[in-house]
């Protein structure tokens, strides 16, 4: 019992990056974001290129993967989304939907659909925790990297000035960008930040099972189960959301087998949209005109 | 004209056309019909047919993305349940080809209703995380039905009959395909013009105005939604028919993708254009193949594109979905409009209106 809650906490974890990276781009640039899953992939596939394929030393592999996703963050931006500034709510979907299915191209391209193993930085060793309690060393990585990413978020958003122009720029891009923030800018670090912890949660996810294009891309779409339950546009909300959608995916593994684990999120979803759309700490969302 | 105009000045009066100009369009299209099968090879005509199934899987999305502007990543999940519909009355229980097609069209209808209740009481893109919940909840629950009645191979279907005329050949499939085709294009324009076409298309112009208009905008979101999801259900159970197997591996997310850019590519909204997207979506890789073919065959990229087809595809309909959208959100009806202003003299005052 005590093994399995430990196993939800670390799936917990990364539900909680990707469930951040859903969230953030939802909050900053307006944009619900469902290419998450193949923008995931693609991260741990880059990362994946430096370590294994290419056999870097770490520091360069870590630094170079971040630069890169950073990168891509930009030419996202202002390539396609700088360009349907304006239109509505539903162009952006749509056009996410598309980039999602051009990205699963590109990969599927360059790095074929067979899963991989990745090149560990240290050897993947059981860590005992207690008396018959164990969890692998990238469960506890995960736990701590989705920590420093929540702890990072907090204190960016509340204290350093960029952070607070991001809010505001989020609130209202015309009132912000008339108060002289550079809000192209302010979206470009929306899609870094978020593809940063999209990567990070794929990297770890892979590291606890493998590398496949189709696993790591299913696990971010299903990442907008602990955003939903959150409230879509609440970074603090994410947490508990993260937390319902382990305990449902290991205790539907247990109870229904392994299968259960590709549905565990979605079922959450729709019981979400049947009882409470706006989540747990959004805003209710209801047009009332 | 935007819909707000429309509902100020009312769709009724249409500007008065020469009979000539009028019945241009309409006589074209039959022609078009009737020429098609007389010069195309079987296997041609075969491509055709399916371009003519999906254009009736992009009319229904029409109604839901085009008219309303709402998205809805279900389409996969509503073929499927279409063509796991087909699989079970017709294969299993050995129903009727008819009452299969009315059978698919109820339970896509009333899946519709279940995935769009909730959502759609809530804003819009609500919708696209209901039906991106609903594609993984049904694919996973026909694997699980697949592997269990038959395993991994899938259904295979009797021949469709329609009172005793077994459809058998491409040529029947595509008579059928071309009668329900231009029933259901009739039938959305006629939607489109209808009190529920203009609270469709006023309801995505101005949700305000719509509202204020007294129309109850979940409840039209809803219907639309209804509709189509009946109608891409009736499409699925038409694929599963025409093919005459059914496994689940088919019915991926990007093929709900592949719907999606049948639409944007065809133009938003209109009914025509969903057509010539399903056929540029569907006829694409063949189109691609042949010109690689082209390609000097000992040319290093030519090996590399061919083996890569699917992958090139995924890449092509992703792009040119963010292509449009930037570009020319009404798509190739659009750019049609567009060039026969330019080139048809006589056009530009009734396109003017």
């Amino acid at each position: 019992m005590l093994s399995l809650l430990v196993g939800a906490l670390v799936l917990s974890a990364i539900y909680a990056l990707v469930g951040f990276a859903w969230v953030l781009l939802r909050r900053t640039n307006g944009i619900l974001n469902l290419a998450t899953g193949a923008q995931l992939a693609l991260g741990a596939f880059i990362f994946n290129q430096y370590a294994t394929s290419w056999g870097l030393p770490w520091p360069v592999v870590v630094l170079g993967t971040l630069a890169t996703v950073v990168a891509l963050g930009a030419v996202t931006h202002w390539l396609i989304f700088r360009k349907l500034a304006g239109q509505p709510e539903f162009a952006l979907v749509v056009a996410t939907l598309g980039l999602a299915s051009a990205l699963k191209g590109l990969s599927s391209l360059t790095w074929g659909t067979e899963a991989r193993v990745m090149r560990e930085p240290v050897e993947g060793r059981v860590v005992e925790l207690l008396d018959g309690v164990s969890t692998t060393l990238y469960g506890i990585f995960g736990l701590v990297a989705a920590l420093v990413v929540f702890a990072a978020a907090h204190a960016f958003f509340r204290y350093s000035t960029t952070g607070i122009r991001m809010r505001a720029a989020a609130e209202n891009s015309v009132l912000a960008s008339q108060g002289g923030i550079a809000v192209d800018w302010v979206y470009v670090l929306g899609w870094a930040i978020a593809l940063t912890a999209a990567a990070i949660a794929g990297i770890m996810y892979a590291y606890q099972t493998t590398l496949s294009f189709h696993g790591v891309d299913a696990l971010g779409l299903r990442g907008i189960a602990p955003a939903l339950v959150g409230g879509l546009t609440s970074i603090k909300g994410v947490i508990p959301g993260a937390l319902i959608i382990g305990l449902a995916e290991t205790f539907g593994v247990k109870l229904f087998g392994g299968s259960a684990q590709d549905v565990a999120a979605w079922v959450v979803i729709l019981v979400v949209l049947l009882i409470r759309p706006q989540g747990l700490f959004g805003e209710k969302q209801v047009e009332r005109v | 004209m935007t819909a707000t105009e429309q509902l100020v000045k009312g769709t009724r009066e249409r500007p008065a056309q020469a009979p000539l100009r009028r019945f241009a369009g309409p006589g074209a299209v039959a022609l078009l019909v009737c020429v098609l099968p007389l010069v195309l090879q079987d296997y041609q005509l075969s491509l055709v047919n399916s371009a003519l199934i999906a254009a009736l899987g992009a009319l229904a999305l029409t109604v839901v993305m085009g008219f309303v502007g709402l998205v809805t990543a279900g389409n996969a999940a509503l073929l499927a349940l279409g063509a796991y519909g087909a699989a079970m009355g017709g294969a299993e229980m050995g129903l009727p080809f008819p009452v299969v097609v009315v059978g698919t069209v109820l339970a896509g209808g009333l899946v519709g209703l279940l995935a769009g209740l909730p959502a759609l009481r809530v804003t819009g893109i609500y919708l696209a995380i209901a039906t991106l919940a609903l594609h993984f909840i049904v694919v996973f629950a026909f694997n699980e039905y697949q592997t269990q009645a038959v395993g991994s191979a899938g259904f295979f279907l009797p021949i469709a009959t329609i009172g005793g005329l077994a459809i058998d050949t491409t040529f029947k499939w595509y008579v059928l395909l071309a009668i329900v085709v231009l029933f259901t294009w009739w039938m959305v324009q006629n939607l489109k013009r209808s009190k529920y076409g203009r609270a469709w298309m006023l309801i995505r112009d101005t949700p305000l105005a719509a509202a204020s208009q007294g129309i109850s905008l979940s409840t039209y979101k809803l219907s639309a939604f209804i509709i189509s999801s009946a109608l891409i259900s009736m499409s699925g159970a038409f694929l599963a028919y025409s093919q005459q197997t059914v496994y689940i591996e088919s019915f991926t997310l990007e093929l709900a993708i592949q719907y999606i850019a049948m639409v944007i590519i065809g133009g938003m909204g209109s009914a025509g254009g969903a057509i010539a997207g399903a056929a540029f979506v569907i006829l694409l890789p063949t189109i691609l193949s042949r010109l690689i073919a082209l390609l000097p065959p000992d040319m290093y990229a030519a090996g590399f594109l061919q083996q890569n087809l699917g992958d090139f595809q995924l890449i092509m309909y992703g792009t040119l979905v963010v292509v449009f959208l930037i570009w020319r959100p009404d798509g190739i009806a659009g750019l049609a409009r567009a060039l026969s202003t330019m080139f048809l003299p006589g056009r530009r005052e009734s396109a003017k209106r």
